[in-house]
C-alpha cells in the first residue's frame, strides 16, 4: 500500500463552514472525502502532459463555503488546478482561491452559494508522469505479399496516483507548452522541502485516512466473478480529429494503478498489401541495398481511419512450418491518413548488388598558355608546344555497370538513387529520371535468378570546362 | 518444477476475488509446454515459440507471464490463441482484451475473455538473447582435389537463462531437429550433408592485395583457393550456405585424412559462387618486376606513362595448374608515379593495355574493372626430372592524360 502516493496526495477536503468565515479562518468544522464519481484522462504523447478531469458530489451550504484541495506527492501542475460547478453553475460562484503560504501543495476555494444543495463539481488539472506510446506487430505472409498488422497503445502511469475506472483519451499531435509540467512540479517541491516538518504532519494525518482506502492490484479486482452471458469483446477505440490533433478514445473505463502500464489494441488489419522494393539510397538507408516494405494508411489496407502514431513495429514472417521468423524491430514514423509507411528491414543476402567502375577516360583537355593567356584544346590542331603550359579544363568520363543478381525465389523491384556531383551528363540506354538537380533515379525489375548489368556513363566537366552544378540526362 | 527460473506462470483467477485481494494469484496452474520451437533463421535474433494448453473459464481470465532472470526482449512478445483444428461448435472462443505490465517485475498479464469453460491452445512468441548459433563445415576433398564432401554443422549455445526440453530446432535449412537445450549448455548437430561437390582449384597472385613472399627476390605470394558453385548441377543448390568456418581435409594415398587448411566461408546464395582460401602454394613461383616505365609528354604538364610489368612463372608441381594473375591499377600507377605527389585533384585513372603485352588469353571479365585487370593462364606440369619451364609473361599498361 503506497498511502503516501495515493489520493491522499490528492485530497479533496471539503470544509463546510457553518459559521461566519471570520470565525473559522484556521480549522475544520466538518470535512469529508467525497469519492470521485468519474475521472477522465486526456494524455498527450508529444509532451509529458495529461489533463485530468474528475467530478465529485459535494454538499454545499448557503453562503460562504471553503473547499480545500491538496495534492502532496503527486506530479500535478499547481497552476493548472481549476474547479467548475456543473450542476448549479448560476447559483454558485468561486469568490477567490487562496494558496496558503505554509502548505505549498494545497489551495482553498472560497465558494459563494445561494443554495444548500448536493452539487456536482468538476476539478481539472494537468499532471505529468502519465504517458502513452504506440507500438505495432506485423506478421508477413509466407510469400511476403501481405502483412497482418496489430496496432497497440500502451499507457504508463508514473504520476504517483492510481486512476480507477478512468475514461482514457489519447491525443496525437504536437502541442506547444511554454513551461513543462514537471518543471512546475519541481518548483513546487522546492518550496515544499522548506516546510518539511509541517508537511510531515499533514502526510501522517492523510496516511491514516488512506489506510482505509481499498488498494491492491486493480487487474485482479477487475477479474473477480467474471462470468458473463457472452464473450467479452475487445474495447473499441474511437478516433476523432480535433484541430490539428487526433484523439483516440478508449471505450468504457480503464484502471491504471500507479507504476503500472496497460496495453490495448487499437486496430487490426488482416492482410495489408505490401509493396516490397529494394532501394539503394545512401542518404536515407546508408551504403546498402535496403529491403523496404511499403504500405498505405488507407481503407484498402483496412487502416486509414486515423493517422498511425509514431512507435516501434516488430516484424515477423510466417515460415513454411507456420511458425514465425523474426525480421526486424523498426521505428514507424507518424503517418497521416493516406500516407505511406516505409519500413527498412535491412539488406537481403540473397540479392547481389555491386557497382563496378568499368572504365575511366578523359577528353576535351584544354591547355593554358601563360604567354598570351591563350587556351588551346588538345587534338584541335594549331597546338603550340610549350612546356610551361598547364591543363586548365577537361572532361572526365566514368563508365559504370551496376551488377544486380536476384538469388531470391520471387521477382524483385530495385530502385537506385545516386548523387552525381558537379556539372555532369548521365548517358545511358536505361530509363533514368532526375530526382533533383544532382540526383538521378534508376528503376529495374528482376525475375527469379535474373542477372542484370545496368550500364551508364557519367561525364563530368572539370576545371574551366565546368559551368554549373547540374545533371543532364542523355538517353542513348 | 525443474526450471531454474519460474519462467512462465499461467495464473488464473476463476473465482470471486475480493476487491481487497492483493496478490495476483488466486489459483495457479502450470501448464507444461506442449511444444517449443527455437527459431534460428535470423542471424541476429533468436525466436522462441512455445505452445501451451491453457484452461479457461467462461468470462474474463488473467494469464500471467513472467520471465525473471531470463533475457527475453519484452517488446517482441506475441500472444496468439490458436484456432481449434477440429472446428467443433463447442470450441472455446476467445478474445485478448488487454495486457498489463506490473511495476518492477519482468512480467505481464493478458486479459483474455472466453465464451465458455474449456481450454485453448496458445502460442507465445518472443525474441531471446543469449541463445546463439553458428555454423561450421567439415569438408573432405579427394586426392585429386576435384570433388569434396561437405558436412554443415550447427552449434547452438544457450546462455539465455532458460532451459528448453525437447526443443524443435529450426535453422531455416532442412528438417527441424528435436534436442534438449539445457541451461548454459551447447548442442551441436549435423544440419546438412553434401556429397560429390565438384571444386575448382585456382592459384592467384596480386602484388598489392596478396603481397610478396620474398620482396627482395620479387617473388609473389601464390594463394590457393577452392571455388564451388551452390547450384544443383554441382550437387548443391538446395539451400543457401550460411557463413561459417570451413575446415578442409584431404584424403592422402593411404586413405587417411590430412588437414590442409581452413577459412571463413561467406554467405553463398543459391546459384552463387563461393571461394575458400586454403593456403599458400610453394611449388609455384611467380616473380614480378616492373621492367619499364617511360613518361611521354603530350604538352606542358600533360603526359602519358607507359609501364611494362614482367612475370616469370615456374610450376614445380607434377600437374598443370591454373594461375590467375591480378594487377591492381591504382597500385601500379603509384609504383610508376612514385616520385610524384599523390592524392592530387586528378583522381581518375585512364589506362589501356599496351601492345607489348604477351599474355595470349583475354582478360577475365568477372574480375575486371577500371581498378583491376586479371588473366588466367594454364601452367604446364613439370616433366619428370626435366628442367622446369620458366614462362615469361608481360603486361603493358599505358596511363593516359596524367598531370
Amino acid at each position: 500500500m503506497k498511502n503516501y502516493q495515493h489520493i491522499m496526495q490528492l485530497i479533496l477536503t471539503v470544509i463546510f463552514i457553518l459559521i461566519p468565515l471570520s470565525l473559522i479562518a484556521k480549522n475544520i468544522d466538518l470535512s469529508t472525502l467525497p469519492s470521485r464519481d468519474s475521472v477522465q484522462l486526456t494524455i498527450y504523447n508529444s509532451e509529458d502532459l495529461t489533463l485530468v478531469r474528475e467530478t465529485r458530489q459535494i454538499s454545499i451550504k448557503k453562503g460562504q463555503n471553503r473547499l480545500q484541495f491538496s495534492w502532496a506527492n503527486t506530479r500535478i501542475d499547481p497552476t493548472s488546478v481549476q474547479v467548475e460547478f456543473l450542476s448549479h453553475p448560476t447559483q454558485m460562484h468561486l469568490s477567490n482561491t487562496t494558496f496558503p503560504h505554509d502548505k505549498p501543495q494545497m489551495l482553498y476555494w472560497n465558494i459563494k452559494s445561494t443554495l444548500e444543495v448536493l452539487a456536482t463539481v468538476e476539478i481539472s488539472y494537468f499532471t505529468s508522469g502519465i504517458t502513452w506510446q504506440a507500438d505495432y506487430s506485423g506478421i508477413l505472409s509466407q510469400n511476403g505479399q501481405t502483412m497482418a498488422l496489430d496496432s497497440f497503445v500502451t499507457v504508463t502511469n508514473h504520476s504517483g496516483e492510481d486512476y480507477e475506472n478512468a475514461q482514457v483519451r489519447l491525443v496525437i499531435g504536437k502541442i506547444n507548452l511554454v513551461e513543462r509540467v514537471n518543471e512546475l512540479v519541481r518548483q513546487a517541491n522546492y518550496k515544499k522541502d522548506k516546510m518539511k516538518e509541517r508537511k510531515e504532519i499533514l502526510r501522517s494525518r492523510m496516511a491514516k485516512k488512506m489506510m482505509a482506502k481499498p488498494s491492491g492490484r486493480y487487474e485482479m479486482a477487475a477479474m473477480s466473478e467474471a462470468v458473463m452471458d457472452s464473450i467479452a469483446e475487445e474495447k473499441q477505440v474511437s478516433k476523432d480529429s480535433l484541430s490539428e490533433y487526433y484523439i483516440f478514445s478508449i471505450e468504457g473505463t480503464e484502471s491504471i494503478p500507479d507504476q503500472w502500464a496497460k496495453r490495448l489494441r487499437t486496430s487490426f488489419a488482416q492482410a495489408i498489401e505490401i509493396n516490397t522494393v529494394y532501394r539503394y539510397r545512401p542518404r536515407e538507408y546508408g551504403n546498402l541495398l535496403a529491403r523496404v516494405l511499403i504500405f498505405k494508411n488507407d481503407k484498402k489496407s483496412s487502416l486509414g481511419d486515423a493517422p498511425l502514431p509514431e512507435g516501434k513495429v516488430q516484424i515477423y514472417q510466417k515460415n513454411q512450418q507456420g511458425s514465425l521468423t523474426y525480421i526486424a524491430g523498426l521505428p514507424l514514423k507518424y503517418t497521416s491518413i493516406g500516407g505511406k509507411v516505409e519500413l527498412n528491414t535491412g539488406t537481403d543476402p540473397d540479392i547481389y548488388f555491386e557497382l563496378v567502375s568499368m572504365k575511366n577516360w578523359k577528353d576535351n583537355i584544354w591547355m593554358h598558355y601563360r604567354k598570351g593567356n591563350l587556351y588551346r584544346r588538345i587534338g584541335d590542331g594549331h597546338m603550340i608546344v610549350d612546356h610551361k603550359s598547364t591543363v586548365a579544363g577537361w572532361n572526365e568520363h566514368r563508365a559504370y555497370s551496376q551488377h544486380i543478381r536476384n538469388f531470391t525465389d520471387k521477382t524483385i523491384k530495385v530502385e537506385i538513387r545516386r548523387l552525381i556531383s558537379g556539372d555532369a551528363v548521365v548517358k545511358s540506354r536505361l530509363e533514368i529520371n532526375k530526382h533533383d538537380f544532382q540526383t538521378v533515379d534508376i528503376h529495374s525489375t528482376l525475375t527469379v535468378g535474373e542477372k542484370q548489368e545496368l550500364q551508364y556513363e557519367i561525364l563530368t566537366r572539370k576545371g574551366r570546362n565546368a559551368k554549373q552544378n547540374q545533371v543532364i540526362i542523355q538517353k542513348l | 518444477m525443474k526450471h531454474k527460473v519460474l519462467y512462465s506462470v499461467i495464473a488464473f483467477s476463476l473465482c470471486a476475488v475480493s476487491v481487497n485481494t492483493y496478490a495476483r494469484i488466486k489459483l495457479i496452474t502450470l501448464p507444461v509446454r506442449e511444444h517449443v520451437e527455437i527459431q534460428l533463421e535470423n542471424t541476429n535474433t533468436t525466436i522462441i515459440e512455445e505452445e501451451r494448453i491453457v484452461p479457461l473459464k467462461k468470462g474474463t481470465n488473467d494469464i500471467d507471464f513472467s520471465w525473471h532472470n531470463t533475457t527475453i526482449k519484452p517488446e517482441t512478445i506475441v500472444f496468439r490463441v490458436l484456432k481449434d483444428a477440429s472446428n467443433k461448435a463447442e470450441s472455446v472462443k476467445t478474445n485478448v482484451l488487454s495486457v498489463s505490465y506490473p511495476p518492477n517485475e519482468s512480467a505481464l498479464t493478458w486479459k483474455v475473455s472466453a465464451s465458455q469453460d474449456g481450454s485453448a491452445r496458445v502460442r507465445i512468441t518472443y525474441a531471446i538473447s543469449g541463445l546463439n548459433r553458428n555454423y561450421h563445415y567439415i569438408a573432405r576433398t579427394n586426392s585429386t582435389e576435384t570433388k569434396m564432401e561437405m558436412s554443415q554443422y550447427v552449434k547452438v549455445n544457450n546462455q539465455s537463462g532458460e532451459s528448453f526440453l525437447d526443443a524443435d530446432m529450426n535453422t531455416g535449412i532442412g528438417e527441424n531437429i528435436v534436442l534438449p537445450m539445457g541451461l548454459n549448455e551447447a548442442q551441436e548437430f549435423l544440419n546438412q550433408q553434401y556429397d560429390n561437390v565438384p571444386i575448382n582449384k585456382t592459384y592467384t597472385v596480386n602484388a598489392s592485395e596478396l603481397g610478396y613472399r620474398n620482396r627482395a627476390q620479387d617473388k609473389l605470394n601464390v594463394l590457393m583457393h577452392y571455388h564451388l558453385h551452390n547450384d544443383t548441377k554441382n550437387n548443391l543448390g538446395k539451400h543457401s550456405l550460411a557463413p561459417g568456418k570451413f575446415r578442409i581435409y584431404q584424403q592422402d594415398k593411404k586413405g587417411t585424412s590430412v588437414f590442409v587448411g581452413e577459412d571463413w566461408g561467406k554467405y553463398t546464395a543459391i546459384d552463387d559462387e563461393g571461394k575458400l582460401f586454403i593456403g599458400e602454394a610453394r611449388d609455384i613461383v611467380v616473380k614480378r618486376i616492373i621492367e619499364r616505365k617511360k613518361r611521354q609528354r603530350i604538352n606542358g604538364n600533360l603526359y602519358n606513362i607507359d609501364a611494362l610489368v614482367k612475370y616469370e612463372i615456374e610450376n614445380f608441381k607434377d600437374k598443370p595448374v591454373n594461375l590467375i594473375i591480378e594487377e591492381s591499377i591504382p597500385s601500379l600507377r603509384n609504383e610508376v608515379f612514385s616520385s610524384r605527389q599523390r592524392g592530387s585533384y586528378n583522381n581518375i585513372i585512364e589506362w589501356e593495355v599496351g601492345d607489348d603485352t604477351s599474355i595470349s588469353t583475354k582478360p577475365l571479365k568477372k574480375q575486371g574493372s577500371s581498378q583491376k585487370i586479371a588473366y588466367q593462364i594454364t601452367l604446364p606440369a613439370r616433366n619428370g626430372q626435366a628442367k622446369v619451364v620458366k614462362l615469361e609473361k608481360k603486361l603493358n599498361i599505358t596511363f593516359k592524360n596524367e598531370w
